[in-house]
């Protein structure tokens, strides 16, 4: 043997390097690509894959559209169904969902939150490799990161305790990890994404210079995008740190302070009063000199408070909206809200509640009319008999006729964050913050309304509130001297909507959360913050009835025998929450 | 096992390494080869079987030791180096028969058959060579294709051609679309969602038969084996276990098929010219007008018309005055407008010839089915070339090199209810007329447009659609051989396979309904696909072969394999071209363009090793091993292979063993029993059909309007590997009454582990299922294939034939919940301890004579918004299984198995003369159809015209009948998918019945004349109420068994001339 190996040694190490070299080379063989997709070491190597990255959660995001109002205004009180509704609907809108309806399954968010968690993963990553720079690494971690804590809140508003799932699905092993993660309180969950998101480096906007904010198909994208400190508002005020929430609110509303441009600077996000002469902006307003004439409203798309759901991304736009992701008809996902709510061309499956008609109806607009033009004229239409829910159908229906343009024409938004909600959510953390008074001057008519004295010309001294950041609201605008202080232009969102002011009650606190609560429906219906306040304000008060009584309201004036107990339900926290599927086939 | 597999391997590798040893060694072995005349003396005599007298000229050999002449007589002597030599007799017009010495005492008397007539002396094509079926210990078929294939149905591809003549394959005409092909499989199926097809090797190479498109005519699929001419194919193996050789594509068994051996030294041209008939299939029989017009009036009054607005109906007015009187009072059987009687014709000329050194096989064909509408069509122009040359003593090259052109003329079919022609045909309302008429009364040449239901005018659709298929296939090879000697050859093929195919269609907007898109209306619409395989294959082996003293032999292959494939389709779409004129995409509305399709590309390489081992000529013993490499694994499989490298490698084998009980000292003298052999075989291979890219991690793209990004596509699977299906075999080949009677039995058991499913997983995952190796199941029957001859004398013959094959199926473990998945308007289920693939439905009992007897029962339907909507008189009485009272989808259960019981066929062939009869049946028997055709002709919901059986409908309370009340919409779900549809769907059915006539002649330069006249499909016995109860839509096993509405197969007729010169 010995001599074999020593005549043949030369063989030997022939035949080794030969086994070695077809070792190799059938691995290259059969390390194959694919073609039409790609996988992950094909993606993730520069900042422009992590620009495809972030687009490409985001298009996943916006299939969570319909379900996002379903959820939020269904199963609160503002929204009711139809006779076309299913099921599943109906069961959503009583507070039976059990776990076979499709609402009770979180599987729609957490494909988002995967997709959020392979993005940070891999951002990671490419940091590490330096792929992109710190810079780009932090405005793009922040964004996504954000994203994924706005879902988690979600999940936590809906289904009370979910896992709290950070690491991305890799394999088998991964699959089996998620199906035994711990589920936390909402209690807990609050504090786990107040602690992530306030951990982000970077909170503002992507800058005008980003690679991500372009124009697309006639739409700019820096509206498309999270905004961070209106999330930590958020959150803060589920956590009850009230000053903490008014801060980061606090920094949104002053976007426009540094601005060189002044309508820029006075107008964005200030919730601007109204001008009445020409009647270009985006409150609720007359012809002039025709206030008494209800047909003198203005109600176009162009023009006054149903602009804000109508018109284009253009200057005034920009001045309210904060988030909204536009549906085009060229593109996927459809439009699915023209299906929810319009009864031409879409299925009907929900119309406004009757106690949301009954809210709107008892207000009083400030020229005497008795109901809040926000209801029956704008956010809402009786079209063929039907009380159709209107917001999202402006770029839909024939302004006149009331009639689809075209059917094929479904452009449309999905509504996520404008400064109404800013002030009004401010509003909520200044009022437990010992600030009730610059909480009832948002929520009415405006900051310099409430400071001002009457009859003094010299402005130098009032019209402001003389607190420190983040209550420091200067509105000052006088003549002599003259001042145009930013917050000057601000009206107050009852103000802009042209009703009377909302009268304090006993407790002042208490009242004015009612307030701004009642307002936000009146202000915000249909936008998928209803259920959420309720929630929100149930928790802090240790009250579930402010919660039951309002649902029970709604069935009741729907003429729902379950009505009450419904509402007995609702009177245990634990039943406030969806089931929570964890397996689609249970 | 695992481990036991790795050791195979192991040991593979040290035997090569001891054959490069071995080769030095090589001549002093070999000298016993060197004819040796001192042996034992051997006597005997050679019969013609047929008429007992003796033959000569007969040639009898040892191999390797010795040879001999039979005498005028047919008494031979020969020596034999022992009592365990095998002879081999073989004579010019006879099969080549081996016989084993049995004494010196006696005499052997041996009889000879006819060329091909048994089939334990076939020559089998295995994956390690050529091997007789004598001593092959696996359980393959050879079916040879001399005998029927000259008169062969123009209308019959390969797949259809095997269809009943062997047991165990399984063959399933897709539809009578010329061309369609068939959906094989061997022994039933092993995995759910890998593919059940056997793999095919014609000439060494594989043959890819997947159907790469999308497949932008609706309900056509491709089938690149139906392509192969039949008349170019020489034999067939079917191999149905120990397919091990091919690795992890050898699971669902092997079909070797040879075309044309270059085998000839003198010129022999074939030319062949075939003309025939395809007729018409039987009418469904559907409503006629008046009878339409009755049930339609009933229908629309249930959707709440009144009596005045139905009076107002254009159809119901007959008032000649008022312009549309005769619009809507014509007589049409618009089936008769659909099919047709046409012809079909296949010229065909084989050149065979050549000289020591270069041998050739050439032949072109052409052959046009017309099928039995106006518009459809096949014309195919096939040429092959098979050459063997011998560049040297020791080199040798052949190439087997065949080009296939096929033009088809399609149109969709099935479930396209707006373009089918078919569907179109049975539902358009009979009072409406395929031109268009005016208010006088004179009918106008134009096609009439859509009618007032919203429903096409199928004429339009054969006149003005367009539907082609243009595919073409190159499919070569070139095979070196390199002799070192005797014992030892080095053998390298080198293939290529390019495919290309070309779909186009158009359907016009004049005469056929819109559809709506998401962004507009679409009125004429076109499409363009093409698809591309690229493939090259190649395979080297080195073949051994070795003898040691009288008793042991040896022969052993080492190999390696490998293919690397490269696919692709692109598709487009246009709408809305500016009129009917325009047909092609690029006219379509710019808007409204779609385009598509998708890049494959896979990677696959295969080591293997086959050892033979005979002893004395009566145990044989046959081991094989493969390791596998494909780009499809993953990377960190777990279990099962092992890893070299980053990548990983399957290991899979099979030992097989045969005894020849009759060549042993007890049966040696048997007067019965002529041939017994027992076979076993036990093997694992694979299925590596688990998609190209499942195993990775994916991004797809993901657009935010205009803008594309990309998002996750699946949870990749690293771990994922083949499907590892093990193979269990035991089987008898037995030859009694002097061979007359030839019985093979086999019992097998298939059992598939890590087979590939879609496991559900949480849905905090995001994901629906991750793609896992975690389901299994089992699969096992028996194949019993028996033939005898039961007359022969010299001028007549009878010979009969029996195939019969059977199944069972069981899912043995599935993870998660049942698998429940749709098909063409049917539900089946797959649940672990039952069969893979039940249809699940309701179950029902009549219908509700009053609506009394319906509310004492008390049950109701769900509807879309949640109301319960009551069962009334006249609606279909389903069982309530869960006792809920409500009817809804936990009410259904298993209401059939579209699996055979038992499938089989008859033969005869009976010869008197220069005449020759023979027939095949084939049958089927216990297997379940959802006539889905019939659900569509009575489910009494629309304004589709229905069939005769809805004149039986309910429509007064009281009334007894088993057909439900017409209601609009069928809101209580009356049609829904249940037992009413699910129909036994046996059936008998004379295949083929052949008359050919060998004409005798006497002219020098023509050496035959033979004249055929075939008919298939002449009779089918069946209850199925459908047009023909064999098709297939789909190659998945999920949709088997569902009728769509394709093209019915046909009974075609043809005659055919043989010119031999």
């Amino acid at each position: 043997m010995k001599t074999f190996i020593l005549t043949n040694k030369k063989k030997l190490v022939l035949a080794g390097l030969a086994l070695a070299l077809s070792v190799s080379s059938c691995q290259e063989y059969l390390d194959v690509e694919p073609q039409d997709k790609l996988n992950s070491d094909q993606f993730y190597r520069d900042v422009f894959d992590a620009d495809a990255a972030i687009i490409g959660t985001y298009g996943k995001f916006m299939q969570l559209a319909e379900k996002y109002v379903l959820l939020n205004e269904l199963r609160a009180d503002l929204m009711a169904t139809t006779r076309n509704s299913d099921p599943e609907m109906i069961a959503l809108s009583e507070h039976s969902v059990t776990a076979d309806n499709r609402f009770a399954n979180p599987k729609d968010f957490y494909e988002v939150i995967q997709n959020c968690n392979d993005n940070l993963k891999n951002f990671d990553i490419m940091l590490a490799d330096k792929k992109f720079s710190q810079t780009e690494y932090n405005q793009r971690y922040a964004d996504i990161g954000a994203l994924r804590s706005w879902l988690y809140l979600q999940l936590g508003i809906h289904y009370g305790s979910v896992p709290y799932i950070t690491e991305p699905i890799e394999n088998l092993d991964d699959v089996k990890e998620t199906a035994i993660y711990p589920r936390i309180t909402f209690e807990e969950l609050i504090d786990e994404l107040v602690a992530f998101t306030e951990g982000l480096s970077y909170t503002s906007p992507y800058g005008a210079d980003s690679s991500l904010v372009i124009n697309v198909d006639g739409y700019n994208t820096a509206k498309f995008f999270i905004n961070k400190e209106c999330l930590l508002g958020d959150l803060h005020l589920w956590d009850n740190n009230y000053t903490q929430a008014a801060i980061h609110y606090k920094n949104v509303m002053e976007t426009g302070t540094m601005s060189g441009n002044d309508s820029e600077r006075f107008d964005t996000y200030r919730v601007k009063f109204a001008e009445v002469a020409t009647n270009n902006d985006l409150a609720v307003g007359y012809l002039r000199f025709r206030e008494q004439d209800r047909l003198a409203l203005i109600d176009n798309n162009t023009q006054g408070w149903r602009s804000i759901f109508a018109r284009d991304r253009d200057v005034l736009w920009n001045t309210e909206w904060i988030w909204s992701l536009p549906f085009d008809s060229n593109f996927a996902p459809k439009n699915p809200f023209i299906n929810l709510f319009s009864n031409q061309g879409g299925d009907y499956l929900v119309k406004p509640s009757q106690r949301a008609i009954d809210l709107w109806e008892d207000q009083t607009q400030r020229n005497g009319f008795p109901y809040d033009a926000r209801g029956k004229r704008f956010s809402y239409n009786v079209i063929g008999g039907d009380e159709v829910i209107m917001k999202y159908l402006y770029k839909f229906l024939d302004p006149v006729t009331q009639t689809p343009i075209d059917l094929f024409q479904t452009d449309g938004e999905w509504f996520l964050y404008r400064a109404a909600k800013l002030h009004l959510r401010y509003a909520e953390a200044a009022n437990r913050d010992n600030q009730s008074r610059i909480a009832d001057a948002l929520l009415n008519f405006g900051i310099q309304s409430e400071y001002t004295v009457p009859g003094v010309t010299d402005k130098t001294d009032i019209e402001q509130t003389f607190e420190p950041f983040p209550y420091n609201f200067d509105a000052r605008a006088g003549d002599f001297p003259r001042f145009r202080a930013d917050w000057h232009r601000n009206g107050g969102i009852r103000g802009r909507a042209y009703v009377e002011r909302a009268e304090v009650l006993g407790d002042s606190v208490i009242s004015i959360e009612n307030n701004l609560i009642e307002e936000a429906a009146l202000e915000l219906a249909y936008e998928g913050n209803r259920w959420g306040d309720l929630v929100r304000i149930a928790i802090r008060r240790n009250d579930p009835s402010f919660l039951a009584d309002r649902i029970y309201e709604k069935l009741n004036a729907e003429g729902n025998a379950q009505a009450g107990s419904v509402r007995t339900k609702l009177m245990v926290r634990e039943n406030w929450y969806l089931p929570f599927v964890w397996n689609e086939e249970e | 096992m695992l481990k036991k597999l790795q050791l195979t391997c192991f040991l593979g590798l040290l035997f090569c390494v001891a054959l490069h040893g071995g080769l030095y060694a090589q001549e002093t072995v070999d000298s016993t080869a060197v004819q040796n005349k001192e042996g034992i003396d051997v006597k005997g005599y050679i019969k013609d079987a047929a008429t007992g007298e003796g033959i000569s000229g007969i040639n009898i050999t040892v191999e390797n030791f010795s040879a001999a002449i039979s005498n005028e007589d047919g008494s031979f002597s020969i020596k034999v180096p022992n009592l365990n030599t095998l002879l081999s007799i073989s004579g010019q017009g006879y099969q080549t028969k081996v016989v084993p010495v049995t004494s010196t005492n006696t005499e052997l008397e041996i009889l000879l058959f006819e060329a091909h007539y048994s089939q334990f002396y076939e020559l089998a094509q295995l994956p390690s060579g050529e091997k007789l079926q004598y001593s092959n210990p696996k359980a393959a078929s050879v079916v040879d294709f001399g005998a029927t294939q000259w008169g062969n149905p123009i209308n019959e591809s390969v797949g259809d051609f095997l269809q009943g003549k062997v047991a165990g394959l399984n063959s399933v005409r897709k539809s009578g679309v010329p061309g369609a092909g068939a959906y094989l499989n061997i022994r039933g199926f092993n995995s759910l969602y890998a593919t059940n097809k056997p793999l095919l090797i014609v000439d060494g190479m594989i043959y890819d038969d997947e159907d790469y498109g999308s497949g932008i005519l609706q309900y056509n699929a491709s089938s690149p084996l139906a392509m192969l001419e039949v008349k170019d194919i020489e034999d067939v193996t079917i191999l149905k276990d120990g397919s091990s050789l091919y690795g992890t594509k050898g699971a669902n068994g092997v079909i070797i098929i040879t075309t044309t051996r270059p085998d000839e030294l003198t010129t022999k041209i074939d030319f062949t010219m075939y003309g025939g008939m395809n007729q018409k299939p039987e009418q469904l029989p559907v409503l006629r007008a008046g009878q339409y017009r009755t049930y339609l009036t009933q229908l629309v009054a249930s959707r709440g018309d009144s009596q005045s607005q139905i009076a107002a109906q254009p159809w119901v007015s007959d008032s000649r005055a008022n312009g549309e009187y005769f619009t809507y009072n014509n007589i049409t059987n618009w089936q008769d407008k659909i099919f047709r009687t046409t012809t079909n014709q296949n010229y065909y000329l084989r050149i065979k010839g050549g000289d020591d050194i270069a041998k050739y096989g050439l032949s072109v064909g052409y052959l046009n089915n017309e099928g039995v509408t106006s518009y459809s069509s096949m014309e195919r122009y096939s040429t092959r070339l098979n050459a063997s040359l011998r560049l040297t003593e020791k080199l040798s090259v052949d190439a087997n090199l065949s080009f296939i052109h096929n033009t088809e003329n399609l149109r969709d079919q099935g479930l396209a209810y707006k373009t089918s022609p078919f569907y179109l045909a049975l539902t358009k309302s009979p009072f409406l007329a395929v031109n268009a008429i005016d208010a006088a009364g004179d009918v106008s040449p134009n096609l009439a447009d859509v009618d007032i239901f919203g429903v096409s005018n199928p004429v339009a659709l054969l006149e003005n659609g367009i539907g082609v298929n243009k595919n073409y296939r190159f499919f070569g090879n070139l095979h070196f051989q390199y002799v070192f000697n005797p014992n030892f050859s080095l053998n390298s093929i080198l293939g290529l396979t390019l495919n290309k195919e070309r779909e186009t269609f158009f359907i016009p907007d004049f005469g056929v309904a819109d559809i709506v898109l998401p962004t507009a209306i679409g009125n004429n619409r076109s499409g363009s696909e093409v698809q591309r395989l690229y493939s090259i294959y190649t395979d080297t082996w080195l073949n051994y072969s070795k003898q040691l003293g009288n008793k042991n032999f040896f022969d052993f292959r080492l190999g390696f394999r490998s293919q690397s494939n490269d696919s692709e389709s692109d598709l487009g779409l246009g709408y809305n071209s500016a009129t009917d004129d325009f047909t092609s995409v690029g006219s379509g509305s710019n808007l409204l363009r779609f385009v598509g399709g998708s890049l494959g590309e896979w990677n696959w390489i295969n080591g293997y090793l086959n050892a033979d081992y005979n002893y004395l000529n009566k145990y044989y013993l046959t081991f094989n091993a493969a390791v596998d490499g494909s780009s499809r694994f993953g990377n960190s499989i777990k279990q099962g292979g092992f890893a070299l490298g980053d990548s990983y490698y399957s290991a899979l084998g099979s030992i097989s063993g045969a005894w020849i009980v009759s060549s042993e000292d007890f049966l040696r003298n048997s007067e019965v029993i002529n041939f017994l052999k027992l076979r076993a075989s036990y093997g694992v291979s694979g299925n590596d059909d688990i998609g190209n890219y499942t195993a990775q991690q994916l991004y797809v793209s993901q657009n935010l309007l205009g803008v594309q990004g990309l998002v996750r596509d699946n949870i990749g699977n690293p771990e994922l590997k083949w499907e590892t299906v093990s193979k269990l075999n035991m089987g008898v080949d037995l030859s009694l009454l002097k061979d007359r009677l030839n019985v093979s039995f086999d019992v097998y058991q298939n059992n598939t582990e890590d087979m590939i499913t879609y496991e559900s997983t949480t849905t905090t995952t995001g994901f629906d299922y991750i793609v896992t190796n975690s389901g299994s199941m089992q699969t096992q029957g028996y194949d019993l294939s028996l033939n005898s001859r039961l007359i022969k004398t010299s001028d007549f013959g009878l010979d009969v034939g029996l195939n019969l094959s059977r199944y069972v199926n069981e899912v043995t473990s599935l993870p998660g919940e049942p698998i429940i998945s749709e098909f063409g308007g049917a539900t089946y289920i797959t649940h672990e301890g039952q069969d893979a693939n039940l249809f699940y439905g309701f179950k029902t009992n009549g219908v509700y004579a009053t609506t009394a007897e319906a509310n004492a029962e008390g049950l109701s339907r769900p509807l879309g918004n949640g109301n319960l909507l009551p069962f009334e008189g006249g609606d279909i009485r389903f069982e309530d299984l869960n006792g809920d009272k409500i009817i809804d989808d936990r009410d259904r259960s298993v209401i059939g198995n579209p699996n055979p019981d038992l499938t089989g066929s008859f033969n005869a062939k009976l010869n008197y003369k220069r005449l020759s009869l023979s027939a095949l049946f084939y049958f089927s028997v216990g297997n379940d159809l959802y006539n889905g055709v019939r659900y569509n002709l009575e489910r009494m919901s629309g304004y589709e015209n229905q069939s005769i059986a809805v004149l039986n409908r309910w429509v007064a309370e009281g009334q007894q009948t088993n057909i439900p009340r017409a209601t609009w919409g069928d809101p209580l779900g009356n049609a829904s998918f249940s037992d009413r549809w699910i129909e036994d769907g046996s059936y008998l059915r004379l295949k083929t019945l052949m008359l050919s006539y060998d004409i005798p002649t006497q002219l020098q330069y023509i050496k035959a004349i033979e004249v055929y006249a075939t008919a298939n499909n002449l009779l089918t016995f069946t209850n199925y109420l459908g047009y023909d109860p064999e098709f297939s839509a789909t190659s998945s096993i999920f949709g088997q068994g569902a009728d769509l509405g394709l093209m019915p197969q046909f009974t075609t007729m043809q005659l055919g001339l043989r010119l031999g010169l």
